[in-house]
C-alpha cells in the first residue's frame, strides 16, 4: 500500500485544544476519515471528548470535516477515503448570533 | 393558571392610561410566547396597512413561558411591530434580565399604543406603570440610559429596554437594546422613536408559579449540568465569531459587500485573533449557563479602548465585508452600532453598499463632505478610519448618513432615481433587510430560506443553512427536498423563538438537536411549568403556528409571492474565488423551489394559505380574513 500525506487544518476549539492551526498527516491509501479521527485523537488527546466522541473513532456532532472547502462530511459519513494532498477542515459549526 | 399571569398591559401613549386584558389558557396553548405570541398581540391590535410610523402601529411585547423559571436560557422575551425596514411583521428577540423582571412584575406581554406628545420612558412598577419624562436621557447611548433611569429610580435592580441617538434621529435600523443584549434586526428603535418611547422599565417583586416545581427544577438541573460539557464548548470558549474561519474555509464569509466568499486576511479577523488579542471577558445572559459572549476591547490606534461584545453577524458585517483587517475598527464600528442602538449587521451591510458604490463612481469624496469632514472621505473598502466616520454619521443623521440612516434598499432606490445609475444590484437586502453572514450563493436550501423568510433573509428564523453545511444534501444543487428541508428548518427554529429557549442549548437534552432528541424534553419542561399534556406533536404545532402567524400578518399587509425574492447578486453573479466559486441561485432555480416550499406548508402556488389550513391551527379568526 502507498502512503499518502494529508493536512489537517484546525480551526475554532480544536485549534484552541491542540494549539496548532494545522499537522501534516501520514496516511495509507485506503484508509478512510475515521482512521485520520482515530489518529488525530492519538497525537491531540484534548481533542477526545471535547471534538472526538471519548471512543476516540467518530466526531461529536456538530464538528464536521470538509475536504478541500468543498465536500463535507458529518460523523455519520466518515468512510470516505482521503486522497493524497486533500486538506481536511475540522470545523466546529455553529449557528445564531 | 401556572406558568402565566394570564394577563396583558395596554398602555397607551397619547391620553396616558393603561388597561388590562385577561386572556384564556386556551389563547396560551397556541401562541405561547416570544415571537409567537408577540405577532398575535400585534396582528389583534395593529391598524392593517398603517404606516409603521403611525400610531397605529404597537409595540408588542411578549414573554417567554420559561422566563424566571429555573430552565436555562429561557429568560427572553419577543418583540414585534410592523417593520420599517419591510413593511411587514418585524419580530425579534432580546433576552436577560429584563424578561426575568416582566415575568415578575406578572404581565406574560405588554402593548403600547400611541404616540406621546413628548418624549416619555415608561415605568412598569409591578401593576403600576408610571409616564415619565424622559428628556434628561436624551441623546444618551443605550446602555448609559440603562444606568441613568437605574439612578433616578434610585433602584439598581430596575431593568430597561431602550433606544440610543440612532433611535431618536430615526435611523430606520435603529434596534432595541436591554442588559447588553439586542432585540437587534427590523427597526424597532425607530418605531419607538416615532412614538417618543425613550425606554421600558420594568420593576417586578413577585414569585413565579409552576405547576410542578420539583420536576422543574430536576429537569432543569440536567440541562444545566449538560450545557457545561463538550456540547456547548464551542460556544463557551470562542462563541458565535468562530464561524469566521469556518465560513471562509468553506467559501461562504461575505466579502467586500458580498462580491466574495473568501476574505485574505480572515486569519486577522478570526474569532481566534479576537480571543488572542482582544478577548476581555465572557459574558453570559440571566438564565444561562453556557455564556457566550465575548467582550472585547480595541486595544491600539485611535480606538483604543472602545469595547462591547463581539457577534459573527456583526463581526462579518463589520469586518471582511467591509474589506477591513483590523480587528480595533471592527470593534470600534460595533460599538458605535451597539452604544448608539443600531442594528449592526445592516449598518455594516449599508456601509459596505456605500463603499462598493464609492469604488465603482456612483458616490464620491463630494458626497461626504459635513462640517466634520470638510474634504469628504475616501470610503474605499479597507478603510477602517472613514467606515467609523460613515458610522457616526448615520448615527447622528450627518450629511450622506442620513441617506445611509434607511439601509440599503432605500438608499440605493433613491441614488438610481437621481443619478440614473444600478447600485440596486449590489443592495444586499431582500423585501428591505439586509443579508445574514453566510454567502447563500454556495447554500441552496439557505437561498431558499433566505428568499421565503417572513421578516426578510434571516440566519435565526430558519436553519435552512444546517442540511447544507453539515453534508445532509448537496450544498451548490438543487433537487426536489429542499422545499420541505426549508419548511422543516424554520419551523424547527420557530419552536426555540416561541418557548423562546436560546437554541444554542438544543444539544443539551439527549445530545442530539433533532426534533426527536429536543422535542420530549421540552414537552417535558412546558408541562412542569404549566400543567399541561404537551407531548411530540404539540411541540411541532408550536413551530408551524408562530411560522402561519407572522405569514399570515405579511399576507394582510400585502405580501404576494413576488416579495420571496433574493438580492439581485445572489441570483445573478457567480462568485469567483475560493470553493464556492461559479455558483449563484438562478431565478428559475429559486422559483422551482419556491413552489415546493409552498407545498410543503400546505399553502397554494401563489403562497396564499387555505382557509381551511388556518382553522386546523385553530385560527378562525384568521382564516377569515387572509385564508383562501
Amino acid at each position: 500500500m502507498d502512503n499518502i500525506q494529508v493536512l489537517v487544518e484546525f480551526t475554532g476549539i480544536s485549534r484552541m485544544l491542540t494549539g496548532e492551526m494545522e499537522y501534516q498527516l501520514p496516511l495509507t491509501d485506503g484508509d478512510v476519515m475515521m482512521d485520520v479521527v482515530r489518529a488525530i485523537g492519538r497525537k491531540f488527546p484534548t481533542l477526545v471528548g471535547e471534538v472526538i466522541e471519548k471512543n476516540g473513532e467518530t466526531l461529536i456532532p456538530t464538528n464536521l470535516f470538509s475536504v478541500n472547502g468543498k465536500q463535507i462530511l458529518n460523523e455519520k459519513q466518515l468512510q470516505y477515503q482521503p486522497k493524497d494532498g486533500d486538506r481536511l477542515i475540522l470545523l466546529s459549526l455553529l449557528a445564531g448570533g | 393558571m401556572f406558568g402565566y399571569s394570564g394577563k396583558i398591559l395596554h398602555i397607551d401613549l397619547i391620553e396616558q392610561k393603561t388597561w388590562v386584558e385577561g386572556k384564556t389558557e386556551d389563547w396560551y396553548k397556541i401562541w405561547i410566547g416570544g415571537v409567537s405570541m408577540a405577532t398575535r398581540l400585534c396582528w389583534e391590535n395593529i391598524t392593517p396597512g398603517c404606516d409603521p410610523y403611525s400610531p397605529e402601529n404597537p409595540v408588542c411585547f411578549a414573554n417567554g413561558i420559561f422566563a424566571g423559571t429555573p430552565v436555562p436560557v429561557g429568560g427572553k422575551y419577543g418583540l414585534a411591530s410592523k417593520s420599517p425596514m419591510t413593511g411587514f411583521i418585524g419580530d425579534s428577540l432580546s433576552g436577560s434580565w429584563f424578561s426575568i423582571a416582566l415575568k415578575r412584575a406578572s404581565w406574560d406581554g405588554v402593548v403600547i399604543h400611541g404616540t406621546s406628545e413628548e418624549w416619555v420612558y415608561l415605568f412598569i412598577d409591578d401593576e403600576r406603570v408610571e409616564f415619565r419624562d424622559a428628556s434628561k436621557l436624551m441623546g444618551l447611548g443605550t446602555f448609559a440610559t440603562e444606568e441613568a433611569i437605574r439612578d433616578e429610580l434610585a433602584d439598581d435592580q430596575v431593568r430597561s429596554a431602550t433606544i440610543g441617538p440612532a433611535g431618536e434621529n430615526m435611523v430606520r435600523f435603529a434596534n432595541v437594546t436591554n442588559d447588553g443584549r439586542q432585540a437587534g434586526r427590523t427597526g424597532h428603535g425607530s418605531v419607538w422613536a416615532s412614538k417618543k418611547l425613550k425606554a421600558v422599565s420594568v420593576r417586578g417583586t413577585k414569585g413565579i408559579t409552576v405547576a410542578d416545581p420539583e420536576t422543574l427544577n430536576k429537569l432543569s438541573f440536567d440541562i444545566t449540568k449538560a450545557a457545561q460539557g463538550p456540547h456547548t464548548s464551542k460556544y463557551r470558549l470562542l462563541g458565535t465569531v468562530t464561524n469566521v474561519l469556518n465560513m471562509n474555509k468553506l467559501g461562504l464569509l461575505p466579502t467586500r459587500n458580498y462580491q466574495e466568499g473568501v476574505f485574505e486576511d480572515a486569519e486577522k479577523v478570526s474569532g481566534e485573533y479576537l480571543h488572542e488579542h482582544h478577548h476581555v471577558k465572557t459574558i453570559a445572559c440571566a438564565q444561562c449557563p453556557i455564556a457566550c459572549e465575548q467582550m472585547s476591547m480595541a486595544k491600539t490606534g485611535p480606538w483604543d479602548g472602545a469595547m462591547t461584545g463581539i457577534e459573527y453577524e456583526c463581526l462579518f458585517a463589520n469586518s471582511s465585508n467591509l474589506g477591513i483587517n483590523d480587528l480595533n475598527a471592527s470593534i470600534r464600528l460595533i460599538e458605535v452600532a451597539d452604544h448608539g442602538g443600531m442594528d449592526a449587521m445592516s449598518m455594516g451591510i449599508t456601509i459596505s453598499w456605500a463603499m462598493e458604490s464609492f469604488e465603482k463612481g456612483v458616490l464620491t469624496k463630494e458626497d461626504f463632505k459635513c462640517e466634520k469632514y470638510p474634504d469628504g472621505l475616501e470610503l474605499t473598502f479597507g478603510n477602517g478610519m472613514a467606515a467609523v466616520a460613515t458610522a457616526e454619521m448615520i448615527r447622528d443623521q450627518i450629511g450622506i448618513g442620513k441617506l445611509l440612516s434607511q439601509g440599503t434598499k432605500r438608499a440605493s432606490e433613491k441614488i438610481d432615481e437621481e443619478r440614473g445609475t444600478k447600485s440596486y444590484q449590489w443592495a444586499m437586502n431582500s423585501k428591505g433587510l439586509e443579508t445574514a453572514g453566510y454567502e447563500a450563493r454556495g447554500l441552496k436550501t439557505f437561498s431558499l430560506g433566505s428568499a421565503v423568510g417572513t421578516r426578510g433573509p434571516c440566519h435565526n428564523r430558519t436553519a435552512s443553512y444546517d442540511p447544507d453545511i453539515k453534508g445532509v444534501v448537496d450544498r451548490f444543487t438543487v433537487d426536489d427536498t429542499r422545499g420541505e428541508l426549508a419548511r422543516s428548518t424554520e419551523e424547527y427554529a420557530a419552536v426555540y423563538d416561541t418557548l423562546p429557549l436560546c437554541k444554542f442549548i438544543r444539544r443539551c437534552f439527549t445530545g442530539k438537536a433533532d426534533r426527536a432528541g429536543a422535542w420530549p424534553m421540552i414537552a417535558k419542561l412546558i408541562n412542569a411549568t404549566t400543567g399541561w399534556n404537551y407531548e411530540y406533536d404539540d411541540i411541532d404545532l408550536i413551530g408551524e403556528r408562530a411560522f402561519t402567524i407572522k405569514k399570515a400578518f405579511n399576507i394582510r399587509e400585502g405580501w404576494k409571492r413576488t416579495d420571496d425574492t433574493l438580492p439581485y447578486r445572489w441570483m445573478n453573479e457567480p462568485m469567483t474565488k475560493g470553493p464556492s466559486a461559479g455558483h449563484f441561485t438562478s431565478d428559475e432555480e429559486l422559483e422551482y423551489m419556491k413552489d415546493l416550499y409552498y407545498k410543503a406548508k400546505g399553502w397554494n402556488n401563489d403562497g396564499m394559505i387555505p382557509k381551511e389550513k388556518l382553522k386546523e391551527l385553530g385560527m378562525p379568526d384568521v382564516a377569515e380574513q387572509i385564508g383562501v
